[in-house]
């Protein structure tokens, strides 16, 4: 939760190589710099006429002032009649020098538009991209919200001050040193005390700036104890209410409320006072050009100081802001540029083989050993062999290690050592592609998009036909409750996937990897908080789904054990125990335990949660 | 929105203050063009320098006056700000704490925490900007053109041809604009969602190879939603050229009209000269009054905001919750935790179907009665009704003879210990959390609840055991561990009525036999009510009823609905195969009566 807009001095974070950064963030304009470059020369000559329109006054005035005689002429009875045609000329070319700047600063602006938002559209496609080519580890480093905070509000952070940036850089560098240029050309005096306002406004700017950010720190995090407060009694108000504890907590809320607004007092003071200390110098200044300006005797030049004074200030005073926005942006595209810089999934070979048409589905894993961290050792020596056809189940308290396999055999994490092949050929030498069409996979974790339901059965086949996908669907016992569905099999899910049950969107799940024909399965049986009828047809379709094929099951049903050709019992990460499940009751050891304790009370649900 | 600003009334002299320095502050910032006027027809008709160093005196001493004021007024800004940010938040978070589960499902807990914060932060700002816009734009435009009337009136002309065009350079591109800032933001909430779902589909997507399509839809997103930016920025490029160019024009036009308006006046009024000074006092002039119609009309674009925040935070302090104390509360007569159900139709406001239908049945203390049912049976609507979380349809819910609406909600909820579905721990120690359930609990009360459980092994575990810090959300626990935590905290308080929704689904059947039986010794004569989907944890009950579609279609114990209820026999044989319903029979006596099964 941010703080409110309009607090200039707010959390600015600093980039931790500002030079490197922006050096990449520069580099990455190179191709357009022609564009810029005319941007720039547009900039140039539009300061130019903002210049030279209060010096024209300046001699507009100077003229009516000292040579009357130029625009008004007097009748015999001492009446001052106009010379309009004099008049209108001057002030005309005044009028032409204002159309002008304000023609030549938009068309900047205009010009600026696309450059921004194809360096913003770019940006975007770039991450996306990456996402594809990184390994999965990445993800286990970070959240999701994390990774999606780059690619979203740092980017968007990057493309809107971009488009702020540089319109407003090159403008205000040009206008400012063309004013000081202006200022000394015309009155050395003056140009001096407009001079003086610097210092001044710098050492205002600066001091306010640490009391406010020292404020703005502190109240932050008071912030963000109420916020933890609020949240707390929110989103656990059931709790709250069952013990009575409303009016504690509506005490110790107000503690907490009146403690921020202290130091929220303070630091909206400071960020408020800012204005009214550089109008003050504003101010000043102000003053001491009429002084000046009228000791001098030189009014003409004292108007135009006004204007050129307000002209050399407002880049000024405009750095402060932009160089909030440049840190900010320096910073956000630091985060997105260590994106850009991970490393990327091993390529495929060269001669990768992509055909598995005759793929029979025999899988080997031969002294295979890996671990997600190097001190947290997983797998170990493993060692597998699975006929084409059969089910393996893989069985074993959580942690044990089970999907840890399913990554290995589909190649979203490398073996630390050995191998693991199939049909006699390490994957490592298929590619990805051919590698994944040919294992078919049904997680847990029920993914599906924001689409047509017939779009997401079809994920599992790109190509596939309507028929085909309807007898997929048909096979997952699903094709029944998507007729229900307003608009059936084009009946759209939406984001949250709220908008059909879980259980159904478990069946669609396998649809999906029916349609996807495998010659290997990849199972996970976990289905959670379904109602009974849903959980028996699940069971059918995952059955279905299992026969004639290879099939590696995460199992949680009684039946899927019983009916596996191998079980394996994993426990930290090794396998401690083989055979069918007669077999294994009678080694009377971990498989018995698990058995006796999980099985005889049969919840499928529940992760094992012993003490082990 | 309006009706917010009378939480101003706690800081109204302050506020009546801070307006006389803001008025006092554009008067004398006005005093600064004027002076310059002046000093410029002195100078023209040749002034010596004292004169002049007297005006700059006067400024110097002006712009002091200016900036005096405009400190304090941030000073006391920022206090009527923030108080009345403050304010708002404290009655916002008491108002929450009276409502019943209808009316923080109806709003939804995401939304009022936005209320609580983001919302009041908007309106926050709004008023501390407000004050001082709103006074000081109308006064500042007052001023300049009463006294450019006053010397020179007919330069108001400008002023009144500058005014409209101002309006309408900010007016049509916000305009154009306005519908399309709605459509950025849902444009970019789908390319955010898209690439989220790439996120969270990472595997799915590479099993299947989709990353091609994958990389299309996003960059379907990604050129729709930079083409609306592209627009929306266009459309916004005239306002800032548009505007500059109108201050210019004004200000030339003064001088313009200024000059012109000479013409046929007579020369030798020496009040022509004078106007030299009043036309560059008024040119000055014209940037503060351009300047205060931008700030004002700066107000408009940021009122929709603030009304929106306004009207959300309006409709939380306005809501009033479904479920009230009585006006004459009654005790009961004797403190048993006897429930019964008497003829309970519940359905809920906008739905088609009551959610439960004519449910009648009695808990009596010292017994467990067990809820079992398929999802969307009624079950947790049923346990919901017991502490008043919502309010019978029709019929009664009665404790100890008492219907429940007839108790004050807090005498109510001190009769029950409630364990939902989903455990809750709040951010504190491990001895803060159980005190929840007794302020008064001493640590020995507080290991026998753990003890009973079966939470004792895993805090002494830790070295600070019961001074453990729980992290917000609990997430330095498994979910087993929560559960038990949370079972705990409601044995900790030792009521009359114990409630169990599904609270040992989490936990292995193990734990689960060893839990309920160390309950059955703690609880002795108290209440039992366990809500389950697992048929071994309530087929030793003392009651079980069996609900489908909101009605109970049958109660009773185990074996009697085995044989004569379709619908329980359908539940148990999905979960258990024939064979092992005998053995968790039989498991289950031998633990219940110490037995053992270690």
């Amino acid at each position: 939760m941010a703080a409110p807009r309009g607090r200039m001095m707010g959390t600015i974070e600093k980039p931790r190589d500002f030079k490197k950064t922006m050096r990449r963030l520069l580099a990455d304009f190179r191709p357009m710099m022609f564009k810029l470059a005319i941007v720039a020369l547009i900039a140039i000559i539009s300061v130019l006429f903002s210049i030279l329109s209060p010096l024209y006054i300046r001699d507009i005035l100077n003229s009516v002032a000292r040579t009357p005689e130029n625009f008004f002429t007097l009748t015999l009875e001492g009446l001052i009649v106009v010379d309009w045609i004099a008049l209108i000329q001057r002030f005309a070319i005044v009028l032409a020098f204002y159309a002008s700047a304000a023609f030549l600063n938009w068309l900047a602006e205009w010009l600026v538009i696309p450059i921004a938002a194809g360096y913003s559209y770019n940006m975007r496609k770039k991450f996306q991209a990456k996402i594809d080519t990184l390994p999965l580890n990445y993800f286990d480093s970070q959240t999701y919200g994390e990774i999606l905070s780059k690619g979203t509000n740092d980017i968007d952070t990057i493309a809107r001050s971009m488009q702020q940036i540089i319109t407003q850089v090159i403008h205000s560098i040009f206008l400012f040193i063309g004013a000081i240029i202006a200022m000394f050309a015309s009155s050395w005096q003056l140009a001096l005390v407009a001079m003086a306002s610097l210092p001044l406004t710098i050492g205002f700017t600066v001091l306010i700036a640490k009391r406010s950010r020292k404020h703005f720190k502190v109240y932050h995090k008071k912030l963000g104890v109420l916020n933890s407060h609020i949240e707390e009694n929110y989103g656990g108000f059931k709790i709250v209410k069952l013990f009575n504890k409303e009016p504690e907590a509506i005490e110790k809320f107000n503690k907490i409320n009146a403690d921020m607004a202290k130091d929220d007092r303070y630091a909206q003071f400071f960020s408020g006072v800012i204005y009214p200390t550089i109008h003050f110098v504003n101010n000043l200044t102000f003053v001491g050009i009429c002084v000046v300006g009228g000791l001098i005797n030189d009014i003409g030049n004292m108007v135009a100081f006004f204007v050129l004074i307000s002209l050399f200030q407002m880049p000024f005073q405009q750095i402060g802001q932009i160089a909030n926005i440049i840190q900010s942006s320096a910073a956000a595209a630091e985060r997105v540029f260590s994106v850009f810089d991970e490393k990327e999934v091993t390529p495929n070979p060269t001669d990768a083989l992509v055909d598995i048409s005759r793929m029979t589905g025999e899988v080997r894993f031969e002294d295979v050993w890996f671990s997600y961290k190097e001190d947290a050792p997983l797998i170990e020596a493993m060692n597998l062999d699975i006929r084409p056809g059969e089910s393996v189940a893989i069985v074993g308290p959580t942690g044990a290690g089970k999907t840890t396999i399913v990554n290995l055999i589909l190649r979203f994490y490398e073996v630390n050592k050995g191998k693991i092949t199939i049909d006699g050929v390490d994957i490592r030498n298929y590619s990805y592609e051919a590698l994944r069409n040919a294992i078919g996979m049904v997680l847990q974790d029920t993914w599906l998009f924001s689409g047509s339901i017939k779009d997401n059965i079809r994920y599992g086949r790109v190509g596939a036909s309507d028929e085909e996908i309807i007898e997929a669907a048909k096979a997952a016992h699903a094709h029944f409750f998507i007729t229900t569905l307003p608009g059936g099999y084009d009946f759209v899910l939406n984001e949250e996937g709220t908008n059909i049950s879980q259980g159904q969107r478990q069946l669609l799940t396998i649809a999906r990897a029916i349609l996807s024909q495998p010659k290997i399965l990849i199972l996970d049986e976990a289905t959670s908080s379904v109602d009974t009828r849903t959980e028996t047809v699940i069971q059918e379709a995952m059955n279905k789904l299992m026969q004639n094929r290879t099939s590696f099951v995460i199992a949680h049903r009684l039946s899927t054990i019983k009916n596996a050709k191998t079980i394996l019992v994993m426990r930290h990460g090794k396998i401690i125990e083989t055979g069918n499940h007669e077999q294994l009751l009678a080694l009377n050891g971990f498989y018995a335990d698990l058995y006796n304790a999980q099985f005889s009370g049969s919840n499928p649900l529940a992760p094992l949660d012993i003490e082990a | 929105m309006l009706k917010l600003l009378k939480y101003l009334k706690y800081t109204w002299w302050q506020v009546l203050i801070a307006i006389a320095f803001v008025a006092t502050q554009a008067y004398f910032q006005l005093e600064l063009p004027r002076k310059m006027g002046e000093m410029t027809n002195l100078v023209l008709q040749g002034a010596e320098t004292i004169e002049i160093l007297k005006i700059g005196a006067y400024m110097g001493g002006v712009s002091i006056i200016v900036i005096v004021c405009a400190v304090s007024g941030a000073l006391l800004n920022s206090f009527i700000a923030t108080t009345f940010g403050k304010n708002i938040r404290a009655d916002i978070f008491k108002s929450v704490s009276t409502y019943s589960l209808t009316e923080f499902e109806k709003i939804g807990t995401a939304s009022l925490m936005t209320r609580t914060t983001n919302d009041v932060a908007q309106l926050q700002m709004a008023v501390f900007m407000g004050i001082r816009i709103m006074i000081m734009a109308p006064i500042i435009f007052t001023i300049a053109v009463s006294n450019t009337l006053r010397s020179n009136a007919i330069l108001t002309l400008v002023f009144a041809a500058a005014i409209p065009l101002v309006i309408i350079v900010l007016a049509i591109p916000f305009i154009i604009a306005y519908p399309l800032f709605d459509k950025i933001q849902k444009k970019i909430d789908r390319a955010t969602l898209v690439l989220r779902e790439n996120l969270t589909g990472v595997r799915v997507i590479r099993a299947f190879n989709q990353q091609r399509a994958e990389a299309k839809r996003y960059d379907e997103a990604n050129r729709d939603m930079t083409g609306t930016m592209m627009k929306v920025n266009r459309t916004m490029s005239f306002i800032n050229p548009g505007i500059n160019i109108i201050f210019n024009l004004t200000y030339l036009g003064i001088y313009f009209l200024g000059f012109a308006s000479l013409d046929g006046k007579p020369f030798d009024d020496p009040s022509n000269f004078v106007n030299f000074g009043t036309i560059m006092t008024t040119a000055q002039y014209s940037i503060n009054v351009m300047n205060s119609i931008v700030m004002f009309a700066f107000i408009f674009i940021m009122l929709p905001r603030a009304r929106a925040s306004a009207n959300r935070i309006r409709e939380v302090l306005e809501m009033k919750p479904s479920i009230n104390d009585p006006t004459e509360p009654k005790h009961a007569g004797k403190t048993e935790g006897k429930i019964e159900f008497r003829n309970v139709t519940f359905q809920f406001k906008d739905a088609d179907r009551a959610t439960l239908k004519n449910i009648n049945f009695v808990s009596k203390p010292g017994q467990v009665t067990a809820i079992i049912g398929s999802t969307g049976s009624g079950k947790s609507s049923i346990i919901n009704l017991i502490p008043r979380f919502y309010d019978v349809s029709d019929g009664a819910v009665l404790i100890d003879d008492v219907d429940v609406r007839d108790y004050t909600q807090a005498e109510l909820r001190s009769k029950i210990g409630f364990v939902p579905q989903q455990a809750l721990l709040f951010s504190g120690s491990i001895a803060d959390n159980l005190r929840y359930g007794n302020s008064n609990a001493q640590e020995q009360d507080m290991w026998e609840a753990l003890d009973v459980a079966q939470a004792m092994k895993f805090v002494q575990r830790n070295e600070q055991q019961l001074s453990f810090d729980v992290s917000q959300g609990g997430k330095n626990f498994s979910g087993g561990q929560k559960q038990r935590l949370s079972i705990a905290r409601a044995l900790v308080k030792k009521p009359e009525i114990y409630i169990f929704d599904d609270a040992f689904s989490a936990l292995d059947f193990k734990t689960d036999i060893k839990l309920r039986r160390a309950l059955k010794d703690y609880v002795k004569k108290a209440t039992v009510i366990i809500v389950a989907q697992r048929v071994s944890t309530i087929i030793d009950a003392d009651n079980i009823l069996v609900l489908h579609e909101g009605s109970v279609a049958a109660q009773g114990k185990h074996k009697d609905l085995l044989r004569n209820c379709k619908i329980y026999r359908e539940i148990v044989y999905s979960q258990l195969d024939p064979e092992e319903i005998d053995k968790t029979m039989e498991l289950s006596q031998q633990v219940l009566s110490n037995e053992g099964v270690d």
